[in-house]
């Protein structure tokens, strides 16, 4: 058997996986979904959600991974044959698609956290970002080059590349560092938050319940996407992280682990974001209603405008933005692991050759987004990534292994390994209720966008950036499962 | 701030860090007697 990277402890496994799951939606999404469906009440369906679906995906994942010992693709062709290996394909193209827009909003952070100290955006903060990235009219106006943003670009592959370049063990001496300190500069933040007048009144925006909002479908959709978004799947990440274990390592207590860190941050970030806002609210004189966004806007326009008013703004704004790229940073780099993962597998490449190939690529492809038109098209692949990629994908792999290869099957080695047992519970998990509660959500998007345009973009922006782009990536997940496993010795599949 | 949002928030807590924390101990647990056993890896 060919040496495979490992991590160096089970703490340093989990602290990637966390790592890889804490991301910039935990920050930017969860409190927002949390308001826009009422409130506390969110709350359930959302625990709800992360039973049902999310923890029994994570423990999918990592069961794969751990079993056949491969990436995503690797495992899936061990599990289900060429039919489910172009999945782990899918899976790693749409993962890749994802970190070249990533590491373009982590160069926003780097311009940010460049301009702190003397903080331009404080006149008009929307016309600050909107200058940054150069923003045109729309996606059929290319624009300029954003060299700010072209330069966090380069420092944010060059860092991707410097951090996986040796594999699992350095990953897991950054993870050291990249994991805590956002919660910890989170909590620095949630405390200077507190102190300031209106704190409270976002928070009871953010946690006052109301039960009527359990009624509606979208509230439980919102939860059921929530939980799915934020814990990275779909990307064949978790996968090839726990392949980096021994075949007899934890399963299922690993997954319990993750998903707990990974929502237990989303609902703390909940309290930082909020109090803000209602400091915010206040000091302007307006409704918390009218000062509410999630998504970059959060981050980008409003946390900046609240962060400008407060004492020591550029103390708080140097941390807010030290928040996000460490945040970023190691979903960022898991995602490009899963891929090369993969590629490596599949040709033989050395960690340091695959990484510099596919930094490189991503730089390059990235380009699309230092332009003036790039915030849109941003907007319309991460839209199509997420709602048709990633949530596909998870059915899929549902379908593969639930209905396939056996979830029971799956199961006795997830129990024959792990610190506790799991039930019949997951089976049916598996096989109906998330496959159900995902083809769902499919359908119920589908309609939607049909039915009105996303943001009210051209179509044609739509069908080259949507579906142009998903039809793409199943094609070369076509293509790469089309070319024959290279071997070595008698090993490989 | 209304009974039922602190209310919410200890519950909602509870279940996550106390999740959390459960599951760390029980890794915790069965480490330290795997590492008495003599790890088999």
């Amino acid at each position: 058997m060919a040496h495979r990277d490992r991590w160096a402890s089970r703490p340093a496994f989990i602290m990637a996986a966390v790592g890889s799951a804490i991301g910039l939606g935990n920050l930017w999404r969860f409190p927002m979904e949390a308001y826009d469906n009422g409130g506390g009440a969110f709350l359930i369906p959302y625990l709800v959600a992360l039973m049902t679906a999310g923890i029994p995906l994570v423990i999918l994942e990592f069961a794969l991974g751990q079993r056949f010992q491969r990436s995503s693709p690797g495992s899936l062709h061990q599990a289900g044959g060429k039919p489910a290996e172009i999945i782990g394909w899918w899976a790693l193209a749409v993962g890749t698609t994802i970190s070249i827009y990533y590491a373009a909003i982590m160069a926003w952070s780097w311009d940010y956290l460049a301009c702190s100290i003397w903080q331009p955006w404080c006149d008009n903060p929307q016309a600050f970002f909107d200058g940054i990235l150069q923003v045109t009219d729309g996606p059929g106006v290319i624009g300029g080059i954003s060299w700010p943003v072209l330069a966090g670009l380069a420092v944010t592959w060059i860092a991707i590349y410097w951090i996986i370049k040796k594999g699992a063990l350095r990953v897991g001496k950054v993870v050291l560092v990249t994991v805590p300190l956002p919660f910890i500069l989170l909590v620095l933040i949630m405390i200077r938050g507190l102190t300031l007048p209106g704190s409270l009144e976002g928070l009871r925006y953010y946690l006052t319940p109301d039960f009527s909002a359990l009624l509606n479908a979208k509230t439980w959709l919102a939860a059921y996407a929530q939980v799915f978004f934020s814990l990275t799947l779909g990307f064949g990440v978790l996968t090839a992280y726990s392949s980096y274990l021994p075949k007899r390592s934890d399963v299922a207590n690993n997954a319990f682990i993750t998903c707990f860190a990974d929502a237990g941050f989303a609902y703390f970030a909940g309290f930082s974001v909020f109090s803000v806002l209602g400091y915010l609210a206040q000091a302007q004189g307006v409704p918390i209603a009218d000062v509410v966004k999630g998504g970059p806007g959060l981050a980008f326009v409003i946390y900046p405008t609240a962060i400008s008013l407060m004492p020591l703004a550029p103390v708080i704004a140097i941390m807010f933005f030290l928040t996000l790229l460490t945040l970023g940073i190691d979903s960022a780099f898991s995602i490009v692991e899963g891929a090369i993962a993969g590629l490596r597998e599949k040709w033989h490449l050395s960690q340091e050759r695959a990484t510099a190939i596919f930094c490189v690529f991503g730089f390059l492809v990235g380009l699309v987004y230092v332009t003036g038109a790039g915030f849109y098209w941003l907007d319309i692949v991460d839209h199509w990534m997420n709602n048709y990629g990633l949530v596909v994908i998870g059915f899929l792999e549902c379908i593969a292994i639930g209905w396939f290869y056996g979830a029971r099957k799956l199961r006795a080695f997830i129990n024959e390994v792990s610190d506790f047992k799991i039930g019949w519970w997951w089976d049916l998990l598996i096989t109906w209720v998330t496959p159900g509660v995902l083809g769902w959500a499919i359908v119920a998007n589908m309609i939607e966008e049909f039915r009105v345009p996303y943001e009210g973009y051209p179509q044609w922006a739509l069908w080259i950036g949507g579906w142009g782009l998903w039809v793409g990536l199943i094609a070369i997940a076509v293509l790469i499962t089309s070319i024959p496993w290279k071997r070595i010795g008698k090993e490989q599949a | 701030m209304p009974a039922s949002a602190i209310i919410t928030a200890i519950i909602v807590g509870g279940i996550l860090y106390g999740g959390f924390f459960f599951c760390v101990r029980i890794a915790m647990k069965k480490g330290h007697e795997d590492g008495q056993q003599g790890d088999g890896d």
